[in-house]
Formats: C-alpha cells, structure tokens, sequence
C-alpha cells in the first residue's frame, strides 16, 4: 500500500509524529507489554522498547516488515520484538497488552480495516486499564467555496473540446479527492458529524451528520472533511483547513452542481460509510434549505462514490448469485499449474511444462515462469 | 406497516431502501445493498420503475406512467410490476408500506 517515501514522509510530519513518540512515552512504563498494528518500518516498536517495553508485538501484512525486523536487530531489540507478519485480526497473542498503538488512517479513519482492526485488538489483547493511541477521533464536516477544487472535477469534462463528456463527468461529481483548503474556504462554521472512541468502536460502518447555518454567502462547490485526532487526553493534532502541517489533509466531496448560498441558508449534510469487502463506500447526502425553510428545497444531492468508477456490465454479472460461471481458456492454464504444484516440481519445470502444453499462450519462457511465479506466491506454503 | 409480500397490492406505498445505492449503466442499473454487500441488477424496465419509485412511492401511480410510455396490456404490466417489487421488497431493497 505505502511506499518507502510514503512512510518516510510520515516520519518526517513533525507534528503527527512526535505526538505519536510523546502518548507512546507517556503510557508505556517499564515492562509494559505493547501491540503495534501495522508497524511499517517498525519505529513505534523500537521507541516502545527505548520507552521501556518488556514486549512488542509488531504486527504488520506487507512486506515492509522485513525492513523493521532489520532495524530491530541492528538497534538491538530483536529480542523484545516479535514480528508478526499479517492481518492482526487472524492472529493470536499469548499475553495481553497495555498498550495499543495503531496509525491506520487515510485521509479520514474509514480506511480499509482500520475500525474493525482496533475494536478486535481492544476486545481481545487490551488488558483492563490499557490505553489505546490514538483514543479518539472526531471527523468534522464544513460547506466550501473552491472552485479550484472544483474545477478538477468538472472542467475537462465540461468542456469536453465539442463533444459531450457528460459520462465521465457523472464519475467525476461522484469522486472525493485529497485537498489542502484555507480556513476562508468555509462558507459556514463547521461541525463535528461523528466521534470515534476507539475504546468504543464496535463496527466499522458509521454515519456523520451536521447541520450547517450559512455565514458568508457564496458558491457552495461541496464539502470540505477532516479529522481531529487525540492521541491521548493530552496530546492532539488537526487536519483542519489551515493546519497545514498535519500529515493528512481535508478531502474535498464535490456537489453534483454548485450551489449558490446566502447568509442563514441551511445546509444538511449526511455522510454514510460501509465497509464491503475491504473498501469503503461512502454516500454523501446533501439538502440546502434556503433560509432553514424546510419547504423551499434549493438543492439536493444524493452522491457516492459507487458512481465513481467505471463499471462493466458482463464481468458484473459474471459475480451474480444467480450467474453460473463456466471455466474460460485462462482458468484452464491456472489449473493446469496448481495441479502441478504437487510438491515435487519446482517453479522452473512447471513453468516448462506449461511452455509445452500452452504453446500459444507462451511464445517466451520468461512469462511461463512469471504465470506460474505469481501462482506460487499466491497458492504455495 | 410491513406487508407480507405475498399480499403486496397495488395500494400499496412502496419506498427504495435507503441502504440502497444505484447508478444507471447505459440504460440498464447496478444497485448496491450497503448492508450486505450485495450487488443487484435492473434490466431497461426495471431502471424505469426503479426510478419511478424514487420519487412516486404509490405503486398505482407508477403503474398508469408505464401503462403512459410503453406499450402493454394493465394486465401484463401491473403483473410484472407486482413481481418485481416482491422480488425487491424479498431482497430488502425496497420497504412496502399499506396507505
């Protein structure tokens, strides 16, 4: 998911990570026992054990975990670590924790297994009186004027050189993106819509709600949305618009049309997350009130980003429960290669196997030996 | 009230869930169950009366406005209009409410 500059750029935010460094200084205590979810390159277990830590557990799916054992045994706390290399949902610890340090946000908290991540370590590994860093989350919902952002939407579509583009602007009204807004973007005070306690958090679906009485009037091109993290009861960082140092940014949630808004306009909002599978969907709901008459309706907005994406129709139908699926010439190859995988033949002699048999579909050996490489890491103990 | 579907009528409110989401895909659509995950399709007709419903809750209502656009007996069309709102109702996309 991260790459290796992407995570020395979180190291490198002063303000998110030395607030990580000080809540972890001040709850872990000398034999201390502590889960690190998604360790990364492994720097919050190795301040654990600077901190004073008996145990970390360090548990973390990709393979950048290699590169955190190597920094726990050239800053000698090979010992004190365990690396556990996976989801920390399917694994089991033998003791529990103190503490619990997990940094798995996005640019908001509902990012992949984020939610349910926390709420299973919490229920399982955290022993009474532990503490979890971060501890709270509060994500705020604001109404914005910024037809820059806006116009990375719309405008290529709108334009569209002479030619209607009113497909691609469809996804485009229904696509959230990454920003950095002045706090004068803010055409209404904001809200908070939704708490996250995550000494609370059970599921990993959540709504955020606000209610937004217009101050300044302009052109209302979406919403703005962000979070506010306490790490601890005392230590705590922004994403607000102007907190520019944060690590993470507002996200911009386009309106469907822009929206012209006086002062005492009412602007209701409503944000819905589901996890399916492993993504979020998220729907935005938006109902402008002019002067907070509920009768008089200036827009409406019903968006998600389930309409963001281009969507073909055969292979949809292909997941269909009632479809029945017939296996096609590319399954034929697969199966031919896990057959083989019986043990005995090594990737080389399968992949020349597969050579002879699939002559058409292999013209070099090399992508035998990709095809049946990926299987291997996919299928292989 | 939540009527049985065997006995879902014509006189009867029919709501789209809003657990529900949709996007219409070159005339046809694709509608997402946010609760279970799962992924419904609608043929041409079907996107038709599914946006009818958005708006006109009352299944009698919506059976005049196709009776309108397309060429059918009331017969066939208030059928085939019961079936698929019990289909949809069975699945929960749909809630069915008596007036």
């Amino acid at each position: 998911m991260y790459d290796i500059l992407d995570y020395g750029r979180m190291i490198s935010h002063s303000v998110r990570f030395h607030g990580y460094v000080e809540a972890l200084r001040r709850s872990v205590k000398p034999g201390s026992v502590v889960l690190d979810i998604g360790t990364g390159p492994g720097i919050m277990a190795l301040f654990a054990c600077r901190f004073g830590a008996r145990k970390v557990y360090a548990i973390e799916s990709e393979p950048v975990i290699h590169i955190a054992r190597e920094a726990a045994i050239r800053n000698g706390f090979a010992a004190q670590i365990e690396f556990i290399e996976g989801l920390s949902t399917k694994v089991d610890l033998p003791e529990h924790v103190d503490v619990i340090v997990c940094d798995l946000n996005g640019a908001l908290p509902w990012c992949q297994q984020h939610l349910p991540s926390v709420a299973d370590a919490r229920q399982r590994f955290l022993a009474p009186g532990g503490v979890i860093i971060p501890k709270k989350e509060s994500v705020w919902l604001g109404v914005v004027e910024s037809p820059l952002s806006y116009a990375d939407h719309v405008q290529a579509w709108e334009t569209g050189h002479g030619f209607d583009m009113q497909a691609a602007r469809d996804l485009a009204i229904n696509t959230r993106q990454a920003v950095r807004l002045a706090p004068e973007c803010l055409l209404a005070p904001p809200q908070c819509g939704v708490v996250l306690d995550f000494m609370q958090v059970e599921g990993p679906n959540s709504t955020a709600e606000a209610t937004l009485v217009v101050t300044r009037p302009g052109i209302g091109h979406g919403l703005l949305v962000w979070f506010d993290c306490m790490l601890s009861d005392e230590i705590f960082f922004s994403n607000a618009p102007g907190y520019n140092k944060g690590v993470y940014g507002q996200t911009f949630f386009p309106w469907a049309q822009p929206v012209m808004l006086e002062a005492g306009d009412v602007v209701r909002l409503n944000l819905r997350w589901n996890l399916l599978a492993n993504n979020y969907v998220c729907q935005w709901i938006t109902r402008v009130l002019h002067q907070g008459d509920k009768t008089d309706v200036r827009a409406s907005f019903d968006q998600s980003d389930f309409r963001s994406f281009p969507i073909s129709l055969p292979s949809l139908r292909k997941g269909g429960e009632t479809f029945v699926p017939r296996c096609n010439g590319e399954a034929s190859i697969d199966r031919f290669i896990l057959t083989a995988m019986n043990g005995k033949a090594s990737v080389g002699e399968i992949a020349a196997c597969l050579s002879e048999h699939f002559p058409a579909h292999f013209e070099a050996r090399s992508e035998a030996l990709d095809r049946v490489a990926r299987i291997s890491r996919a299928y292989s103990e | 009230m939540e009527a049985g579907v065997n006995n879902l009528a014509l006189s009867l409110q029919v709501t789209p869930s809003e657990d529900v989401i949709w996007r219409n895909l070159q005339g046809e659509s694709v509608l997402l169950d946010m609760k279970s995950g799962v992924y419904f399709g609608l043929d041409a007709v079907g996107t038709r009366i599914w946006t009818l419903l958005q708006s006109q809750h009352d299944l009698r209502a919506v059976l005049e406005e196709l009776l309108r656009e397309y060429d059918v007996s009331e017969e066939k069309c208030s059928r085939d209009l019961i079936d698929l709102v019990n289909a949809m109702a069975e699945k929960g996309l749909v809630q069915t409410a008596a007036h």
